[in-house]
């Protein structure tokens, strides 16, 4: 990472600086996908503390998501405006007591309302490091860390299975969230020290609406993959991969557990692998756009394929769809680099929510379609191939979509627009 | 004769102790429960098993608990700091 690519848009950003302040965001990053997964895990705990029962379990996920995209479009406004290191401060406050709020809760009530205020405060822990990352990476360099930052949120993820599991014994989940509250607050301390002061914004760019980024070409061309192909990766690998293995392929819950583990391990080597060579690629002349056009429609060829398998298509068919899947990640910093640095706090977060509103409307639609094909007499195999068919199709239509419409999108540049 | 004490979430425990009770009558005597309330701590149930270990004739406890990590687990844990026990850890998932 000495190479120029760290060269800043306003004062250099020298090799030693831009690590600390990549780890900083990275560790707050590890944090919040820790968080948002810990709930699954913890889920018999709470069962067994507090008698939640399963609606209750998944209001209490869904608490969480609800938070997070509340403040999505207020947040990118905030990142533009006032910088991601001051976003990113009196967020990951407000998690940090949300922490605290919800080692202290004693009901459904409680300990929503405390799960609100993390997903809150968890809200620009994705969206601050890609916006300060356009503020003084070029593009190669954007692409490889938002890989990597995504390789450290399928950390997170890992680090609340096993690893929360087995310190349950010895800390109880109330001790737990106290832990991460204080983890938090070392985070806020690493970011406060290490992020940027200053931002690009100014007043004139920081007006601009997100009705004139949801009109911009780019957005336009890329915005059905986020919602349905970025949407559905999330929704199948946080979700309906698991019933998959156990009411499709025949897999005990052990075996469906140990799966999940595969697949997100699997995703988190394809997230370190795109982070080492897309600045290779694009020195080659392969842009985002090019992954995309060739990477995904082999994801949907793999997801026709587990369809067409039904029971036979197991863990690794699963994770060779995801691994395939993991291009589209490369959608959201084009999503950024199409809009001047001072924009893309709104572009990234717009988008953000786009693909968020992707994962609940798939998980929820993906569930309905299973019901819906069970009630007119379909198997429970026939169903999911079904939904998961129907799945497919929207991928393709988006692809489509996207091929049609990418001739129009705005060349991403290999430096920022207006060095 | 080794004792067996079962720590969960209430009435699990007891509940448990009645089936061992109905299916062996003899051994009712040797199987102890201990209901954990919803807002005990792990250290009360600590306190609690210790005082229950120590009413006990026989020189050897076996521990059963629950959910891994939960309350009761981890009342079960802090005993073996002071006692010479053993814990046999279930697989997480």
């Amino acid at each position: 990472m000495t190479e120029p690519a760290m060269t800043g848009v306003g004062p250099r950003v020298g090799a030693g600086p831009a690590v600390a302040i990549v780890l900083a965001f990275a560790f707050a990053y590890f944090l919040s996908a820790l968080l948002r997964a810990v709930t699954a895990t913890l889920a018999p705990v709470f069962s067994a503390e507090l008698g939640l029962q399963p609606a209750d379990l998944g209001f209490l996920a869904g608490a969480y998501f609800l938070g997070f995209a509340a403040l999505q479009l207020p947040l990118g406004r905030a990142l533009d405006r006032f910088g991601p290191r001051r976003v990113q401060l009196a967020l990951l406050s407000l998690a940090a007591v949300g922490c605290v709020a919800f080692s202290q809760a004693s009901g459904l009530a409680s300990l929503s309302a405390a799960r609100l205020l993390i997903g809150m405060g968890v809200a620009a822990c994705l969206m601050a490091p890609l916006t300060c990352y356009r503020h003084i990476f070029n593009a190669s360099t954007q692409l490889r860390l938002n890989s990597w930052m995504l390789m450290t949120g399928s950390l997170g993820m890992l680090a609340s299975t096993l690893p929360v599991q087995m310190m349950l014994p010895h800390w109880g989940w109330r001790g737990l969230f106290v832990g991460l509250a204080a983890l938090l607050l070392v985070a806020l301390s690493l970011i406060a020290w290490n992020a940027p002061r200053s931002s690009p914004a100014n007043t004139v760019q920081s007006v601009g609406r997100y009705r004139d980024i949801m009109r911009h070409p780019t957005f336009i061309a890329l915005a059905p993959l986020g919602f349905f192909s970025y949407g559905g990766l999330i929704a199948i690998q946080s979700l309906w991969a698991g019933p998959w293995l156990t009411q499709v392929s025949g897999r005990s819950a052990a075996q469906a557990a140990e799966g999940l583990f595969a697949i997100n391990l699997s995703m988190l080597f394809a997230f370190m692998a795109w982070g080492g060579a897309m600045p290779h690629l694009a020195k080659a002349g392969l842009h985002a756009r090019h992954m995309i056009t060739w990477g995904l429609p082999a994801s949907i060829l793999v997801l026709c394929l587990i369809v067409a398998l039904g029971p036979a298509a197991s863990t690794w068919h699963w994770a060779l769809w995801c691994v395939l899947s993991t291009c589209v990640s490369l959608s959201q910093p084009a999503v950024g680099q199409a809009f001047p640095p001072a924009w893309a706090g709104r572009a990234l977060s717009a988008f953000n929510l786009l693909i968020f509103g992707g994962v609940f409307c798939l998980q929820w639609g993906i569930g309905l379609v299973i019901d819906g094909l069970g009630t007119l007499g379909w198997t429970r195999v026939a169903s999911f191939q079904g939904a998961m068919g129907l799945f497919a199709l929207c991928c393709t239509v988006a692809q489509l979509w996207f091929l049609w419409r990418q001739r129009r999108m705005v060349i991403m540049p290999a430096e920022p627009a207006h060095r | 004769m080794t004792t067996v004490l079962i720590i969960a979430h209430a009435p699990l425990a007891s509940a448990l102790r009645a089936v061992a009770q109905h299916a062996y009558p003899d051994c009712a005597v040797d199987v102890q429960a201990l209901d954990v309330s919803r807002d005990a701590t792990a250290e009360q149930v600590e306190a609690e098993a210790r005082s229950m270990i120590a009413r006990q004739p026989s020189a050897e406890t076996l521990v059963f608990t629950d959910v891994f990590g939960a309350t009761p687990c981890r009342g079960a844990t802090l005993l073996l700091g002071s006692l010479p026990l053993l814990l046999l850890e279930p697989q997480p998932f």
